[in-house]
């Protein structure tokens, strides 16, 4: 907190949310493709007037499908300059940009075939039109295929080629006023697309792939990229052509980015004038800078009671806690030999109160948040269940007798000593590695410290740099217990990379716990193939079931979104999502009074 | 004279090159900054790969030293992590620093000199007494202490007493800010008053320790005594010889506290927030970003090496006794 | 840039390290305006060598007898000597004798000064009375190592080099290397390294100490430059003593004056450094705590729970201007020619 953006960096969460930001849009994969929904929309404003917003980070540049500016902050400035064809609501409920494109259609299934139509209308602010040369470009620069290079001829750098890995091909087709078509190619991919004018776009797949809605959000303009280049073109600024609302005006690193009305944007234009996104070195700085009307909208990414409190003392704005997708949780790495049992694991989680560690965190600014039940769904979102109710009430005794039954023996020192293994006749000691210069785990792992010391366990706290814990013990398995946060998102799929057997290690790269049950990986399979929404959150909230039976992970509870704002301003509303609340900012405007 | 400073000019850049190499391995054996991207499965092998080929991270650590090196030389100080330039980023964020450490170090000396003589000059009495007192406090007050109390406990009372923003306790400038340096003028003061005072704060107080005493050696010295005894008017003795002797050391210490000042100021940018070169450096630290760091660390060294040697040249000059060889 | 001024009045090395002083002195301070002491203390303590053998215990014990003298006339040097010893007992008492460990959770949690929890508690349920203390207590423990990593390194060698001059030059060559960047920023860099050790406040110690000793060996080295051309080294060397002799029954404990002084200072710039590391997350690492790591907490709620910031500040802040009212105290003891100035 406030201690800069050394921080800042070792924090997760920038890196979790970035990485659903890079291809992870919320979206429910049963719902249909199209219909624009809920807009936020619902008071009068007028036209004209500027908003300065709080960005709590620096931006590493503006591609934002490259893994080198792939941040939230990067998006939220992004959500009214490049073109998004699916727009995530308030809910996590993605909804088309009819604007933009009128229509998503699915003509097949197998191959799986989407038709987008695109409004004759949109171009992109130097006049180019937007058509289906900027989805082959996008689709095939991010395919992660070997054979496609940047313009310079070096590898693409792809935040996330998930579904564009399986898209087939592009093509085009309808032209705007029924000129000829005509082909587009770009230096270093191989082919053309032969009608890339076309106002029509087919997207054929080579398998299935159900989140289609995650794709081309947003798209890089492609005739500048075929200029300027995928890698570094877009570094600078001035190469940001907008296909939405708003444009760049002006961008001083580590300061601000001014977006002014595009001018020649073909739909309803944005309400303000002017939207300016001031930089801050970390989160402390936004509340004094809203007092000082230096801004007027804030949410920051690092919450604390102190901001909570600052917060409580403005006047004339609005305050909205909301709950998040993201959710602190304590992993037990299976390859060491006591964790690897599962009664030493139980008694942990029985051990562990997790009714006190939430109230003495963030329940003392949010005090809606509860112990989280299931590693799958967060609540508020359709399919949640507390499939963890066993474990929400501390229960020492039984921690004990577990540990008792896992042939461990009360030692005169109040701690448990293992009868074999390498701690025989030792102290019951584990170490809990995360990542350091983060207040709130540090906080958290105080707290097991002495909530363990209470069922006879030892835990000493190792913290890492993030770039160490992540890119090196987590994947090495170099450790016993760890406490990091992971972002929930629609897509349950994810999950399966997380919680599927370890001895897949393609599929399940991210399951650093050497779990492994068969019957978790059936029904996370089921889940990814099911027709239906209902049998989906049937299978997963079944393998959440035997997660915690088998206590893989524990979850703590969902971080919550605080988001404050001027009352001056209508139509501003919190989105939980990675689009951030500037996700209809078009929308935002002065009170009509 | 010349020869002198030519040699230790040559000196420096020994001292520079080790230092350079220090840094270097230091950071480069610290970890992989691109680690991160590793654990991500989103991130396929080849763009990694292909970052890590654009940094040379895929090269010996020499070979990496050695293309820095060959670069830097002529003024390219090579990529950040994330593909940027590192000599335009340097240069904005420096001269951000500057716009803080220029005043607070005129102010400083000011403060400094004036309270030094003053209490020299008051020596034993309440005032002495009282300035030394309050020297001795803000010599003990770490930097952070002084701007967490200033921006919490002064500056944001006053803001809400007076309902209007005096001092903006966050950031170099507003966002957005127009026209030309005249009208920026009062947003730049008003952004720059609490770094300012809080660098002042820390700095003046050892200066005016070291004013003091050396006000009282010149005023206990044999050629004050004299012009005394000559029978000078006590003002003319003051300006003539305490004080223009008593800046001679005053002088040199200044001099050589610049790495002192540059070493405030990242805990005075953390504080309040100013994107200087300070926040850039500690940002480049965190994330094993070592073109910036070394970045950082050659323009500051360049700076203290040249102000030692004018500390060096200035003493020559202001005491005559001095000679170089 | 020291060994280059020679003054035009007499080559001998005395005279030159008497006017080459000034700048070396000038960086005693490690951090941010931190050089509060002028040259004197850097001359040889006590204009009367101490001499050899026979009738230096009485010749010490005299000169002690007089600057401890001197010493305790000052009420502010004494007030900062009571005050700095009492802090120091009162964090030692503190953990064994109060009833909270400074990472025990308590009942209560973010609540202001009871009596129970004089200090108040924190976000989590520390007794913040137990973790200031706690955070006294490390402060001291990591200033006084590092002390004693300076102190031995830098006298060692600064006396060498003093008296060696080949060892002189690589000596200066590699303290210019640490003084040509701000040592915070070098700091930074380290603190970056040892931030996950664990057990890591003796790291801390290690890196502030590893740089620090170069400004005391400094001193050393310019005091050793001109105890080397005094009569008494000049009798002795006569009287055919060898040079590990000199050094060590004639030299240092002539130096020992400054040597005293400066390491006083180096104890209360240190906890400056350390806790201005931990602020930023690159010292001390919880659960361990230091003043830095709870003022870092505490600052973001300064007006609203201010007691998380103000005790642990007031703490911070006197305990580093009793030990410098101490220095300041032992400097004008150890300089007779000081004697005037009633400080």
């Amino acid at each position: 907190m406030g201690k800069g953006e050394l921080v800042r960096l070792m924090n997760l969460t920038k890196w979790a949310v970035g990485l659903a930001s890079a291809g992870l849009v919320m979206a429910a994969c049963s719902s249909s493709g199209s219909g624009g929904s809920s807009t936020g929309s619902s008071q009068s404003v007028k036209s004209g007037g500027s908003i300065t917003y709080a960005l709590d980070e620096n931006l590493a540049g503006f591609n934002i499908n490259t893994s080198a500016a792939a941040e939230f902050v990067l998006q939220e400035v992004l959500d009214q300059v490049w073109p998004t064809v699916f727009n995530a609501d308030q809910n996590g409920t993605p909804f088309l940009n009819t604007e933009l494109v009128s229509s998503v259609t699915q003509t097949s299934t197998n191959p799986q075939t989407l038709v987008y139509k695109i409004n004759p209308k949109a171009k992109w602010s130097d006049g180019q039109p937007i058509d289906a040369f900027d989805f082959w470009y996008n689709g095939m620069i991010q395919s992660g295929a070997s054979s496609i290079t940047d313009i310079d001829g070096k590898a693409p750098d792809v935040a996330s080629s998930a579904g564009y890995n399986q898209i087939k091909s592009v093509t085009g087709s309808d032209p705007a006023n029924g000129a000829a078509c005509k082909s587009d190619s770009v230096t270093g991919i191989t082919g053309s697309i032969s009608c890339g004018n076309g106002d029509t776009v087919t997207v054929t797949f080579s398998a299935p792939y159900a989140d289609y809605k995650a794709l081309f959000s947003p798209m890089v303009p492609a005739h500048e990229a075929a200029k300027v280049g995928w890698n570094t073109g877009f570094t600078d600024w001035h190469t940001v052509l907008s296909g939405s609302w708003y444009e760049i005006s002006n961008y001083v690193e580590n300061q601000y980015v001014v977006l002014k009305k595009n001018p020649s944007y073909w739909g309803t234009p944005g309400k303000l004038d002017t939207i300016t996104f001031q930089i801050f070195n970390g989160d402390q700085q936004a509340v004094p800078a809203m007092q000082n009307g230096e801004v007027q909208v804030i949410q920051p990414l690092e919450l604390d009671l102190a901001t909570v409190q600052q917060a409580n003392q403005l006047t004339g704005v609005t305050r909205k806690l909301i709950g998040g997708f993201q959710y602190q949780h304590i992993d037990f790495n299976q390859s060491d030999p006591y964790l690897a049992m599962t009664p030493v694991r139980q008694a942990l989680a029985y051990g562990t109160d997790r009714k006190q560690i939430v109230a003495r965190t963030i329940g003392e600014y949010d005090p809606s948040i509860v112990p989280l039940g299931s590693r799958m769904y967060v609540p508020g979102q359709t399919g949640y269940v507390n499939n963890g109710s066993a474990f929400e009430t501390v229960d020492v005794a039984k921690a004990k007798s577990l540990l008792q039954s896992a042939g461990m023996t009360m030692g005169s020192d109040g701690y448990f000593q293992p009868s074999s293994g390498p701690q025989k006749g030792q102290d019951l000691t584990f170490t809990l590695k995360s990542t350091s210069g983060n207040t709130l785990r540090a906080n958290i792992e105080q707290l097991l410290q002495a909530q363990w010391k209470a069922i006879g366990v030892k835990l000493e706290i190792q913290n890492e740099t993030a770039s160490t814990l992540f890119g090196t013990d987590l994947p090495k398995g170099q450790f016993q217990i760890t406490l990091f946060a992971w972002v929930a998102t629609p897509f349950v799929s994810a999950n399966e990379a997380i919680f599927c057997s370890y001895t897949n290690s393609s599929l399940c790269g991210e399951n650093w716990n050497h779990y492994a049950n068969p019957q978790v990986d059936k029904l996370l399979t089921n889940g990814a193939a099911a027709t239906s929404s209902q049998s989906e959150t049937n299978d997963y909230n079944q393998a959440d079931k035997l997660l915690w039976q088998d206590m893989a992970t524990l979850p703590l509870f969902q971080e919550p979104v605080f988001t404050v704002w001027s009352n001056k301003y209508g139509n501003i509303v919190p989105n939980p999502t990675n689009f951030g609340i500037p996700w209809n900012a078009n929308l935002w405007g002065l009170k009509a009074s | 004279m010349l020869a002198y400073v030519l040699r230790r000019f040559a000196y420096s850049i020994v001292v520079l090159f080790l230092a350079t190499v220090l840094v270097f391995v230091l950071v480069a054996e610290s970890g992989n900054p691109l680690a991160i991207l590793l654990s991500n499965p989103r991130v396929s092998h080849r763009t990694i790969l292909e970052r890590e080929k654009l940094l040379h991270l895929n090269l010996p650590l020499w070979d990496r030293y050695w293309i820095w090196f060959s670069h830097a030389v002529r003024g390219d100080f090579g990529l950040t992590i994330s593909n940027h330039a590192v000599g335009p980023e340097l240069w904005q964020h420096f001269a951000i620093t500057l716009r803080m450490i220029i005043p607070a170090t005129i102010i400083a000396i000011l403060a400094g000199v004036g309270m030094g003589v003053y209490a020299a000059l008051r020596n034993g009495r309440v005032g002495d007494r009282a300035s030394m007192t309050a020297n001795f406090l803000f010599l003990s007050i770490p930097t952070f202490v002084i701007g967490v109390v200033l921006k919490e406990f002064v500056a944001i009372p006053i803001n809400q007493h007076v309902n209007r923003t005096i001092f903006y306790t966050s950031g170099e400038q507003s966002p957005s800010l127009t026209g030309n340096v005249v009208q920026r003028l009062p947003d730049y003061v008003a952004h720059t008053a609490l770094p300012v005072i809080t660098l002042v704060l820390i700095t003046y107080s050892s200066w005016a320790i070291y004013q003091r005493s050396a006000t009282l050696d010149a005023i206990d010295s044999d050629y004050v005594r004299l012009a005394r005894a000559k029978g000078l008017h006590p003002r003319r003795v003051l300006t003539r010889h305490v004080v223009r002797n008593a800046l001679i050391p005053v002088t040199t210490v200044i001099a050589l506290d610049f790495a002192a000042v540059l070493g405030g100021a990242i805990i005075t940018e953390n504080v309040f927030n100013w994107q200087g070169m300070g926040t850039w450096f500690i940002f480049g630290v965190g994330q094993l970003d070592i073109n910036v760091v070394l970045a950082y660390l050659l323009v500051t060294a360049v700076a203290i090496i040249a102000f030692n040697l004018l500390a060096d040249v200035l003493y020559g000059l202001l005491d005559p006794r001095i000679r170089y060889d | 840039m020291t060994d280059a001024f020679v003054p035009q009045t007499g080559a001998d090395e005395g005279a030159r390290a008497e006017l080459t002083e000034l700048p070396e002195v000038a960086v005693t301070g490690l951090t941010a305006g931190s050089q509060p002491f002028p040259a004197e203390h850097a001359r040889p303590g006590a204009e009367l060598p101490v001499g050899d053998e026979h009738g230096m215990g009485g010749e010490v014990k005299g000169q002690f007898r007089i600057v401890a003298g001197r010493f305790f006339r000052q009420r502010l040097a004494v007030t900062g000597l009571v005050v700095f010893a009492l802090l120091g007992v009162a964090a030692v008492v503190t953990g064994h004798v109060w009833h909270y460990t400074y990472s025990q959770i308590t009942g209560q949690y973010a609540i202001g000064p009871t009596g129970q929890h004089p200090f108040g508690t924190d976000d989590i349920g520390h007794d913040l009375f137990a973790q200031v203390m706690r955070g006294v207590e490390k402060d001291i423990q990591v200033a006084l190592m590092v002390a004693l990593i300076a102190m031995a390194i830098g006298t060692t060698v600064g006396a060498l080099a003093g008296f060696y001059r080949y060892l002189d030059n690589i000596l200066m060559r590699f303290v210019d290397l640490v003084l040509s960047v701000p040592i915070l920023a070098v700091l930074v860099v380290l603190g970056h390294l040892v931030s996950k050790q664990a057990g890591n406040w003796f790291w801390v110690a290690i890196i502030i100490g590893g740089l620090a000793w170069t400004y005391v060996a400094r001193l050393v080295r310019a005091d050793s430059l001109s105890l080397r051309e005094r009569d008494f080294v000049e009798a002795a060397r006569a009287l055919g003593a060898t040079n590990r002799r000199i050094i060590l029954r004639h030299m240092l404990p002539n130096a020992i004056g400054p040597i005293i002084v400066n390491g006083t200072i180096t104890v209360a710039t240190s906890i400056i450094l350390e806790s201005t590391l931990s602020y930023l997350g690159l010292g001390i690492q919880p659960p361990e705590v230091s003043l830095g790591t709870l003022i870092a907490a505490g600052q973001d709620t300064a007006t609203t729970q201010w007691w998380l910031f103000v005790f642990p500040a007031i703490f911070l802040v006197t305990l580093i201007l009793s030990i410098f009212l101490v220095g300041d105290g032992l400097r004008e003891a150890l300089d007779p020619k000081k004697t005037r100035v009633r400080a």
